[in-house]
């Protein structure tokens, strides 16, 4: 069967010299939710564009539903929702008319319309014009016509962005439940951790290149981190004893207080152990989980060195 | 005429409605225009109100409908949308068409009526030929290239600049009496902007999307 999305191989060179990506292979399979994470000017853009057939590659393919982007028939465009970085709705047309519109532009009835308005919060406004609505509000009615017509693929830049605490919840209990529904996303995100509760594979990109890509559990093991243990204690550590201590346990020393050890049991109780007989008080002993924020900066440290 | 091409000619159409500034100067222009000229030349000036209302209109919607899609930074969702080029531009068109008719068709009923009231004359019936087929048509050639000019090459300050010079030239020309675009055959012109109009829409369905997104 046809995977949703297939890049092999993808370069694009805008211009003859910027080299946006450099040689991506990229495999979505149906119901998976891929979040691409990178810095700014990794390509994030790019690769979504190319994958909704606004750009072509300037070498290797990408396939949607085994059919070139480029030329997707109209049938298959039909099943992709998206929302890019430019929303795509009307200033000048009111939030109902802008689902409206787009409603009808993928065939659907819109008899759902008012359903939606009101879930979102956005009945109240939807005779406003959009050129009136705030940031927050304009995101919200973006990923609504993003929705409109239940797409098969989904493919956001930036969903959470400019969104309120509760409209981010709301937008990430959203998107499990179209992955639960067995519907594929690819999102990229500034917000690691929104990426993290929605997306079941990361994929690290940066200057045109994937540097990992994986589970989280998979991240973790390649980066050999796992869950961290931080150890805060009483007064600052002398110096020749946070010397001796560096040499006998893997920990890594954060300030003059804080002692971080990688998940290891036997390790922290015997650190622990030793801080308290060499008269060191133990204030708080703590489990923190590592999270893609901490990988992603890990990954970017280990990339430049 | 096909859904997508229908759905593209009623957004424009709401906002069009909306644009109460652009409305009241078209308005304004061809009241102004039509009246002033047909005062002053009869029925010489007859053709300045609807070719300045096809100008003045076509220009002014199409920069609209096209401009519109660059401020609001919507053509990328569009062209990834289930939508060729080709009904883009014809939806477009469609509903530029509709709006600047009516303005065409006040301009032609002001002249028409000055020159009756005023110098007692009618307007012929190559003059009704010629403002109600042969400029709307030639409006449409006008709409498919500004369009083009729009997605291709953004906002062009040069391109407004041609198009007030081009106003200036109808309204010189139906001044001095030497504006008698009804003489000229329509059995030439109709079917040469009918061909024109034709050719333009095949060049727009080959427009490379790639070329527009990244304008």
């Amino acid at each position: 069967m046809n995977v949703p999305v297939l890049l092999q191989g993808v370069r694009k060179v805008y211009s003859g010299r910027i080299e946006a990506l450099k040689g991506v292979d990229l495999v979505l399979t149906e119901g998976e939710a891929v979040g691409i994470v990178g810095p700014n000017g990794a390509g994030k853009t790019t690769l979504i564009k190319l994958v909704l057939g606004l750009l072509r590659p300037t070498a290797g393919s990408v396939k949607v539903w085994g059919e070139d982007a480029y030329s997707l028939p109209r049938l298959l465009r039909q099943k992709i929702g998206l929302l890019l970085e430019e929303q795509g709705i009307y200033g000048n047309l009111t939030v109902e008319e802008n689902l409206l519109f787009w409603a009808r532009v993928y065939g659907v009835e819109p008899a759902r319309i008012g359903e939606l308005l009101q879930e979102w919060e956005l009945k109240e406004k939807s005779k406003d014009l959009v050129k009136r609505l705030s940031a927050g509000m304009r995101q919200k009615l973006a990923i609504l016509k993003a929705l409109v017509h239940h797409p098969q693929l989904l493919v956001l830049d930036e969903p959470t962005s400019n969104l309120d605490p509760a409209a981010r919840k709301k937008v990430v209990e959203l998107l499990q439940s179209y992955r639960a529904e067995g519907k594929t996303l690819l999102v990229t995100s500034h917000d690691l951790f929104d990426i993290e509760r929605v997306c079941t594979r990361i994929v690290l990109l940066r200057r045109g290149r994937i540097v990992v890509q994986g589970t989280m559990e998979e991240l973790q093991r390649k980066l050999g981190v796992g869950r961290e243990v931080r150890i805060l204690v009483s007064r600052k550590l002398p110096g020749p004893l946070a010397a001796e201590l560096t040499k006998r346990f893997a920990f890594r020393l954060v300030g003059d207080r804080e002692l971080i050890v990688s998940d290891e049991q036997a390790e922290t109780r015997a650190l622990v152990r030793e801080l308290v007989e060499r008269g060191i008080d133990v204030d708080r002993v703590e489990e923190r989980r590592v999270t893609l924020e901490d990988l992603y900066t890990n990954i970017l440290k280990e990339d430049e060195k | 005429m096909t859904r997508a091409v229908r759905i593209i000619a009623w957004k424009e159409m709401r906002a069009f409605l909306r644009e109460r500034i652009l409305n009241w100067t078209l308005l304004f222009t061809v009241l102004f225009s039509t009246i002033f000229i047909s005062w002053q030349f009869g029925s010489t000036g007859l053709l300045v109100g609807p070719l300045v209302a096809v100008f003045a209109g076509f220009y002014l919607f199409t920069w609209t409908a096209f401009n519109g899609e660059r401020l609001n930074k919507t053509l990328p969702s569009l062209l990834a949308a289930p939508i060729g080029m080709r009904e883009l531009f014809l939806g477009k068109i469609i509903a530029v068409f509709i709006a600047a008719s009516p303005v065409g068709l006040l301009g032609l009923a002001i002249s028409g009526a000055i020159a009756w009231f005023r110098f007692g004359e009618l307007p012929s019936s190559s003059t009704i030929v010629a403002a109600l087929v042969t400029i709307p048509i030639w409006g449409i050639v006008l709409s498919e290239l500004l369009g083009l000019t729009y997605v291709l090459f953004g906002n062009p300050f040069i391109l407004r600049l041609l198009m007030i010079f081009v106003l200036v030239g109808i309204l010189n020309l139906g001044s001095t009496g030497e504006l008698n675009v009804s003489a000229l055959s329509p059995a030439v012109l109709i079917p040469t902007g009918i061909l024109v109009a034709a050719l333009l829409l095949v060049l727009i369905g080959r427009l490379d999307r790639e070329r527009v997104v990244r304008t």
